[in-house]
């Protein structure tokens, strides 16, 4: 609706006046939250944060780069380990074992972006498959390095003096980190980088043709996606204190990938909102024994049907309405 | 012990070659990876299970009606969920098929509990035959049989009859298909209740081994992920073979080197198929044009 | 932490009586009234279940401690309060087991935890219970990480892996008389647990350990572990397994003609037994902490679950759930009317060789925290199990 004038509008974050005064009402929002909610609701808006950071990398591999990944569990699994052993082993600091489990998935990443080269659709599907399983396996089997399948304690996470031992604490780390991831993403998009990622979705071939690198934007795309996970498993092993092999399973690569489809693929706004919405949805249903499941498996498959774009795309129609009504 | 493991490890190789047989032609016709290919399976088991201990129909009738309900199943996914999908994208797809494993999951546990029951087979478990040296169950005999018929059966179908050829064109080349005449829809539904009474069978077949709860077919699909890849995803023969050496190659990892290692195999083989050769054993490579 | 938390601790151990000299009993009881999740006519408790998910067959023991206190409320309650049981769903993962304690204790304010289930989400919560000093009454794990080192709020009740499978190895080689021993393990860390118990019992009683085989949960074909045992020729084969794993394997060796004497952990000491393993499950001895479900003094649990739970099995998951609600429910009554969370440890601390309608010789005390450590023995014979075994414990 508007136009742009330069390329520059184009790249903008934030468009217009409005858009600014709203993103500075949310931070403002955001800042007040933990002295209206109690405990446990914090609890489950930080957990939301840290999912979003997660939905986010899956979106940039899945929804923008059209690579399919059923094994990001085994990122995020990757991730939780690498912190906590190094601040359990080796006594480094939380920001470096952050930096650290990011880095460590996204070179996972890299490598599973390998042979995704030779592959696409349902062979991709299959090996990220296969990858996640083989993550949980291994966590299982290497004991000496991981406790095997009893689990161990990550310790609670500090910078300088500052420790983060309350839920406050952790919301605002969490809050900030996924602002910041957040803000990365976008920006991403809309350089050189998203294009090509676009473009090799949109047709391996053509993107091939109009020289973009397919081996350098696959496997980054495979590290970027993977350096999120792993930052957002980081995150979560410390939140909850508590991690074993069984908390990265099948089932959690599927929770995310439905994450971003029910929120609306290629797009940072649906990351977010599905991310909420699968977050908050155990706790509205809890206590009701199977339903959660049917009405989960139902949910995905009434918004594949009906609405292919998600949440995002109800959105953009509504916001379409609102704008052109009374016509 | 050599031939025993083989031997045992076929019987297991073959279930997983019936439902990575229902899993190769879903994707050849459909192109979709059929996450609820175990679960329909187990549906089917359980709704045997109930004919068979509530309703006391005889054995063979229950079957029957189980397969013929299997058959059913598969064919009214199709219907009522695939083929509304205005744009398919694989990854749609895909996530159509985990929806509606979760709700066959959520349903079951509903319906029949998460306990495990003992399935009621005509067959003892405990009875053996000998040949020489090689022991086998009665089980694990009519697994064989039952699953080389069905897979013979398979073969004639896709061979010789018009419907079994119509499938085969319309995996090859759809648009071609349709101008050929052949109906694209209905053919697609059979081919779906024909995976889904693959897996039935399978189902069947494996509750006297591994009991029945809503879990049962988790492991199961996990494996015949991994023949088909092994053999290819899109050839029948493939998933036939990926099916039976898997059995046997867990069995003698399990044999001879460390029980410990077993259940890797089969994502071992995963992750080395699609790096050195993604279309499998028996595969075609697939080419991906503009 | 001790610090941190300990405020609380101290203003109510030192300044309340103060406050409470100054201005007579009412604050007492009032103070007393203000308990979390305790009020004139309720107490609060919570667990949590695998509701969901895989291990959904596991949440029996769930509904069967809510069932008992439902009975228990049936009868008037306890001290004239009825006893609420939230369950909450953590779909046996850890990261959800943490979620939904949380939530419990901080939106639904509950009292304290009983028999919430399973190792690996139980060491999710233990620390945070224990540090919030919320009472977590016999979680329902054999892990002996419970107890070991004792933690003030944690009073772990089922006799430990440890204690267990040296209880069942001594018991094959001094009453079975075994000259061959092997063991049947899950390879986990708890199938581990029993493989260093009976590793160190049987080279104390002297007896050849010929076989450890260990398989995995996911296993659905067994016969390369039946041949391996039969090949070691073991005379007594131990199985530290659960019920479809042993059922297999019994099935799988009964068909190649290896019939061992079997002994097998508490865990299948279940009538589906009969059902899964049929004929092979024949002559099997098991071990059992509780009471035997079938025996004369058993028949309050077998009219309970006939009243109260007429669709669930009777077998180990109700029968740990029963003995779980019961010790509970004493220890509410022990503890008086005004009840505080510190009230509840002292009533525990006073258990001593307790016996339920299930639970048997249960005991507490001031730094000790792990509950049972006794076992009988009984046979599988055609359908039913019979004790033939006194009481034994760990010397």
């Amino acid at each position: 609706m508007t136009l742009h004038t330069e390329y520059y509008n184009e790249l903008r974050l934030l468009k217009s006046t409005p858009a600014k005064v709203w993103f500075g009402l949310l931070l403002l929002v955001l800042l007040v939250i933990p002295t209206a909610l109690e405990g446990y609701l914090l609890n489950l808006l930080t957990l939301a944060a840290i999912h979003v950071i997660i939905a986010i990398g899956l979106n940039l591999l899945t929804g923008y780069t059209g690579q399919i990944s059923l094994g990001h569990a085994g990122f995020i699994g990757i991730g939780a380990y690498t912190s906590a052993l190094l601040m359990l082993k080796l006594h480094l600091p939380f920001a470096l074992a952050l930096l650290a489990a990011g880095g460590v998935a996204g070179v996972f990443g890299f490598l599973v972006g390998l042979p995704a080269l030779r592959l696409t659709g349902p062979y991709l599907a299959i090996a990220t498959l296969g990858f996640g399983i083989a993550v949980g396996q291994i966590l299982v089997k290497w004991e000496s390095l991981s406790g095997g399948s009893l689990g161990i304690h990550p310790p609670k996470p500090s910078i300088g003096p500052l420790v983060f031992t309350s839920e406050t604490h952790f919301y605002f780390l969490s809050i900030s980190t996924m602002l910041l991831m957040t803000i990365g993403a976008a920006n991403l998009i809309k350089s050189k980088i998203g294009r090509a990622f676009v473009a090799i979705r949109e047709s391996e071939v053509a993107a091939l043709a109009m020289g973009v690198n397919l081996t350098l934007y696959k496997t980054l795309a495979f590290a970027v996606s993977a350096f999120y996970a792993g930052i957002g498993g980081s995150l979560m092993g410390h939140l909850i204190g508590y991690i074993s092999p069984d908390a990265f399973n099948l089932l959690v690569s599927i929770y995310f990938l439905s994450m971003i489809v029910i929120g609306g693929l290629a797009s940072i706004l649906g990351s977010i909102l599905g991310s909420i919405l699968l977050t908050a949805l155990p706790y509205f249903l809890s206590g009701i024994k199977n339903l959660p499941m049917v009405i989960y498996g139902a949910s995905l498959i009434l918004i594949i049907i009906f609405e292919p774009y998600g949440l995002t795309g109800h959105w953009m129609k509504l916001r379409l309405y609102w704008r052109m009504w009374p016509f | 012990m050599l031939t025993q493991l083989i031997v045992s490890g076929l019987a297991t190789g073959c279930l997983y070659a019936l439902v990575a047989l229902g899993l190769v032609i879903v994707y050849k016709a459909s192109n979709v990876l059929n996450f609820a290919q175990g679960d329909m399976a187990m549906v089917s088991t359980f709704v045997t299970f109930t004919l068979l201990e509530t309703l006391h129909i005889p054995f063979f009738w229950a079957v029957l009606l189980a397969i013929v309900g299997a058959f059913l199943l598969g064919a009214l996914f199709e219907i009522c969920l695939l083929r509304p999908v205005k744009h398919p994208t694989p990854l749609g797809l895909i996530i159509i098929t985990v929806g509606a494993q979760q709700i066959l999951y959520g349903v079951a546990g509903w319906i029949w509990g998460y306990d495990t029951k003992a399935f009621p087979s005509l067959l003892s478990d405990l009875k053996i035959y000998r040949f020489g040296a090689l022991v086998i169950s009665e089980v694990n005999l009519w697994i064989l049989i039952a699953s080389v018929l069905l897979m013979l059966a398979l073969l004639l179908f896709f061979r010789y009859t018009r419907l079994g050829i119509a499938i085969r064109a319309m995996s090859q080349n759809l648009i071609t298909a349709k101008l050929m005449g052949v109906s694209a829809h209905w053919t697609l539904s059979l081919t779906w209740g024909i995976a889904s009474v693959l897996g039935a069978v399978a189902g069947i077949l494996i509750a006297p081994i591994t009991f029945l709860d809503p879990n049962m077919m988790l492991n199961p699909l996990l494996k015949a992920f991994a023949a088909a890849t092994l053999g290819g995803m899109n050839s029948f023969a493939g998933a036939v073979v990926g099916g039976g050496s898997l059995g046997i190659l867990e069995n003698l990892v399990g044999g001879y080197l460390t029980p410990e290692l077993k259940e890797s195999v089969a994502f071992l083989i995963i992750i080395l198929v699609l790096c050195v050769r993604p279309s499998g054993l028996l595969g075609r490579h697939y080419k991906h044009r503009v | 932490m001790r610090r941190v938390g300990g405020t609380s601790w101290q203003f109510r151990r030192f300044w309340l009586p103060l406050f409470s000299l100054a201005a007579g009993l009412p604050v007492i009881s009032a103070a007393f009234a203000a308990e979390v999740g305790v009020t004139e006519t309720t107490i609060r408790l919570g667990t949590y279940q695998p509701l969901s998910g895989p291990a959904a067959p596991y949440a029996t023991l769930g509904r069967t401690l809510a069932a008992y206190f439902k009975m228990v409320n049936d009868r008037s309650g306890i001290h004239g309060r009825k006893i609420e049981l939230l369950i909450r769903d953590d779909g046996y993962n850890p990261a959800n087991t943490r979620l939904v304690v949380k939530e419990l204790v901080e939106r639904e304010k509950v009292f304290a935890f009983v028999g919430g289930l399973g190792t690996a989400t139980g060491l999710a919560v233990m620390d945070y219970l224990n540090d919030n000093k919320i009472p977590h009454v016999a979680p329902a794990s054999g892990y002996s990480g419970w107890s070991n080192p004792p933690k003030r709020y944690i009073f772990a009740q089922s006799i430990n892996y440890a204690v267990e499978s040296r209880l069942l190895t001594q018991y094959a080689a001094e009453q079975l008389k075994a000259k061959k021993l092997a063991i049947f393990y899950q390879n986990d860390p708890l199938g581990k647990e029993g493989l260093e118990g009976v590793t160190d019992m049987a080279q104390k009683k002297q007896v050849p350990l010929v076989a450890t085989i260990s398989y995995e949960r996911t296993d659905t074909d067994f016969t390369s572990h039946a041949l391996k045992l039969q090949r070691s020729e073991a005379d007594t084969v131990l199985l530290w397994s659960i019920s479809k794993a042993t059922a297999s394997l019994l099935k799988e060796a009964a068909k190649i003609g290896y019939r061992p004497q079997w002994v097998s952990s508490l865990v299948n000491l279940d009538p589906v037994m009969f059902k899964l393993a049929g004929e092979a499950w024949e002559g099997a001895i098991v071990a059992s902490p509780y009471t035997l479900y079938d025996a004369t003094e058993a028949a309050p649990y077998r009219e309970f679950m006939k009243k109260y739970l007429p669709n669930e099995p009777i077998g180990g998951f109700s029968i740990g759930g029963y003995a779980m609600a019961e010790i509970m429910a004493e220890a509410l009554r022990r503890a008086d009317r005004d009840l505080t969370r510190e009230k509840l440890i002292g009533a525990l601390e006073t258990f001593k060789n307790w016996n339920g309608v299930l639970a048997h010789n249960i005991t507490w005390g001031p730094g000790k925290r792990q509950g049972q450590n006794s076992l009988f023995f009984s046979k599988a014979v055609k359908s039913e199990y019979i004790k033939i075994s006194g009481w034994f414990t760990l010397d």
